[in-house]
């Protein structure tokens, strides 16, 4: 049988059962900490920081997939929910900034949750939520206007109501997960068949049919919905995109190929988040190997397990974002099997290193994002540039449809363009850096995790007069 | 499931995970996106060909990049714009990259407007109709570039606009959108009339 742990930390202090007024003290921190991140959200300025965003945007307006309104898969239940809002007359920019926000602001409240159902224990709630609010990644999943923080939102909640035996609502929640997410297609599957695999033998059918039956109905909706929309134009879609996001979209071309960044990279650029991840792992590790019999905290170790495959092996590491939901489960891990006192030793020290980037993050003045930034720089300007980007082509063109936008997927055509004669002067927009071209402007990313870009002005021995 | 197995199995898996965790960071998977790239289109794939070889002064690889696509060039010249081949026989074999460009540009209008006069065709099938559409602007957006603002932009708007005269069926009848066939083809006689020039 295994050892449930209801009680570990109040073992380990007696004297904590009755100091309600600690647990007062704990929350009033924990609130005002997170009244001022929500105050510091809505002083952001609106600005769009990516094409995924004017594209999820454009989909709020009007759906259509092939037109990239948005991307596909489609995302159709986070567009459905931004459709929502905007019947309270939001415009569908703000529908789709208020939904990021609030998703991003519902994950701490969801987590402590979450973690008390599991454990019963006020303490372990307060910890799950001081961490998931100090959480680094918590600012960008906010303001990139992107579905990320929507999904998890939507997955806690999956996970709450299945902790509280809820199966239909469980079910028809990780199907909006997915219609939110499509992303996390394996991270909601691969655990639940392998728990009703693993508990074979003792498998209710009460709890498991009405779970399978509202995940299946509520991913058929969508997917009937979406087909009934685009028609087989989507199949083709689907093929195209399936096939480009594993092989082919490597694109860093004004820097050689080989310029890619990998996860050390990453690590490199971020050193505290990193330090946080692997403490993380390694703690986690140590509870999963020690604890493996605990019912309690399975579902959550193997969906953490599964996180971290897809998203380490499988997920784009130049986008920080994808680290985040990583991130948020191996604290539940870590908060579920909350036995011994040094596992809460180790949450305390990740808490105080967040806590840090927090407070960097918070008393950062509102900026706009590094590509509204840019465009709000070139905007003004009369003459007509050439301008040669892989960040925001879309948005580059809707916003300076005065200026010659070019694709810089498209890598030979633009060195070709690069080396010889043209009338114009040349812009060029990367994150990285390019050592033959001069006069570059740097624009910040708001917070941890959004790229800096730089703006490059073609040197002037390649310039020539006459085209 | 015996508590035995158990416990000798889990720690295993989980080690044997973390260490496929480990591997992975090593691995370098694709970077930046661009959801544009249009996929199988010949003609990008061969004018990218064609730039690369430009760029690396390997000029004696054209015929060998131009032989396998020659066939598109052709069924173009046949069905759109007679004389698009023997342009295209003469800019390779002349090995010049100007006339190549220009050929190259001379086949994109052509099979800008292959699709566009195919939409029209169809314009009863919605998504057919649509679909070829789409395509055409995803080809136009590479060669848009080389067009001054007004004329970019009275290409794209004119796009627009044919997309919207297809109508659109709704789903299951709802927001359903009639065909105007009159304003599609007011539009496609614009857009092939600038984008030839």
């Amino acid at each position: 049988m295994p050892r449930f742990i209801n009680l570990p930390l109040i073992r380990y202090y007696p004297s904590l059962q009755n100091k309600i007024i600690l647990w007062r003290i704990l929350w009033g921190v924990n609130i005002a900490a997170y009244s001022w991140l929500a105050i510091w959200f809505f002083k952001q300025p609106f600005s769009i920081s990516s094409d995924d965003a004017l594209f999820f945007i454009g989909g709020v307006k009007s759906f259509s997939i092939l037109e990239f309104r948005p991307h596909f898969p489609g995302y159709p239940g986070f567009i459905l929910l931004a459709k929502l809002l905007t019947i309270f007359g939001l415009s569908p920019e703000n529908s789709i900034r208020y939904i990021s926000i609030l998703s991003a602001l519902a994950i701490p409240p969801l987590s402590g949750l979450l973690i008390f159902y599991k454990v019963k224990q006020q303490f372990a709630a307060i910890l799950t939520f001081a961490a998931m609010l100090t959480m680094p990644l918590l600012p960008l999943l906010g303001l990139l206007m992107l579905s990320d923080g929507c999904g998890i939102m939507m997955l806690l909640i999956a996970l709450i109501l299945q902790e509280n035996k809820k199966p239909l609502l469980a079910g028809i929640a990780f199907g909006l997960t997915l219609s939110i997410r499509p992303s996390f297609l394996l991270i909601v599957i691969i655990p639940q068949v392998f728990l009703m695999i693993k508990n074979a033998r003792t498998l209710n059918f009460k709890i498991s049919m009405p779970l399978i039956s509202g995940f299946v109905i509520c991913g058929m909706v969508f997917l009937v919905g979406l087909f009934a929309i685009e028609g087989y134009g989507l199949l083709n879609e689907a093929l195209r995109f399936t096939s480009g996001h594993f092989s082919l979209w490597g694109n860093n071309i004004l820097s050689d190929n080989d310029d890619k960044k990998n996860l050390f990279d990453m690590a490199y650029q971020a050193p505290l988040l990193a330090t946080i991840m692997i403490t993380l792992l390694i703690t986690s590790t140590v509870i999963a190997i020690k604890n493996i019999k605990l019912k309690q905290y399975n579902d959550i170790l193997i969906i953490t397990l599964t996180a971290c495959i897809w998203v380490f092996l499988f997920q784009n590491p130049e986008n920080m974002r994808h680290l985040s939901l990583p991130l948020i489960l191996l604290i539940l891990l870590i908060t579920s099997a909350m036995q011994s006192k040094y596992y809460m030793i180790i949450l305390i020290g990740v808490i105080s290193i967040q806590s840090l980037i927090f407070i960097a993050h918070l008393t950062n003045p509102p900026a706009l994002s590094p590509l509204a930034q840019i465009a709000k720089n070139l905007i003004h300007n009369d003459e007509e540039y050439m301008i040669i980007t892989n960040h925001g082509v879309a948005y580059l063109k809707y916003k300076l449809p005065m200026h010659r936008i070019s694709d810089a997927y498209y890598k030979n055509r633009v060195k070709y363009l690069l080396k010889n004669k043209n009338s114009f002067k040349i812009y060029i927009i990367s994150s990285n850096k390019i050592k033959e071209y001069f006069n570059e402007t740097i624009f910040n990313g708001r917070v941890l995790g959004e790229k800096n870009l730089i703006l490059y002005i073609q040197q002037a021995k390649y310039r020539h007069d006459n085209f | 499931m015996p508590i035995v197995n158990h416990k000798i199995k889990s720690p295993v898996i989980i080690m044997l995970s973390i260490m496929a965790l480990i591997g992975s960071l090593s691995i370098k998977p694709a970077s930046a996106y661009s959801y544009a790239a249009a996929g199988k289109e010949p003609l990008i794939e061969a004018s990218e060909a064609f730039y690369k070889a430009f760029n690396d002064d390997a000029y004696d690889d054209l015929q060998k990049i131009y032989l396998p696509f020659r066939k598109e060039i052709e069924y173009l010249d046949i069905n759109h714009d007679e004389g698009l081949l023997l342009s295209f026989d003469d800019a390779v074999s002349e090995k010049d990259d100007k006339l190549i460009i220009n050929a190259l540009n001379r086949a994109v209008i052509a099979d800008i407007s292959r699709r566009l006069n195919a939409a029209l065709i169809n314009i009863e099938n919605y998504q057919m109709a649509k679909i070829l559409i789409i395509k055409s602007k995803q080809l136009y957006d590479i060669m848009a570039q080389s067009y001054g603002a007004e004329k970019r932009q009275t290409i794209y708007d004119n796009l627009d606009i044919c997309l919207n005269a297809i109508g659109n069926p709704g789903i299951f009848g709802v927001g359903k959108k009639p065909v105007d066939a009159t304003v599609y083809k007011s539009a496609l006689d614009k857009i092939l009339s600038i984008i030839a020039k």
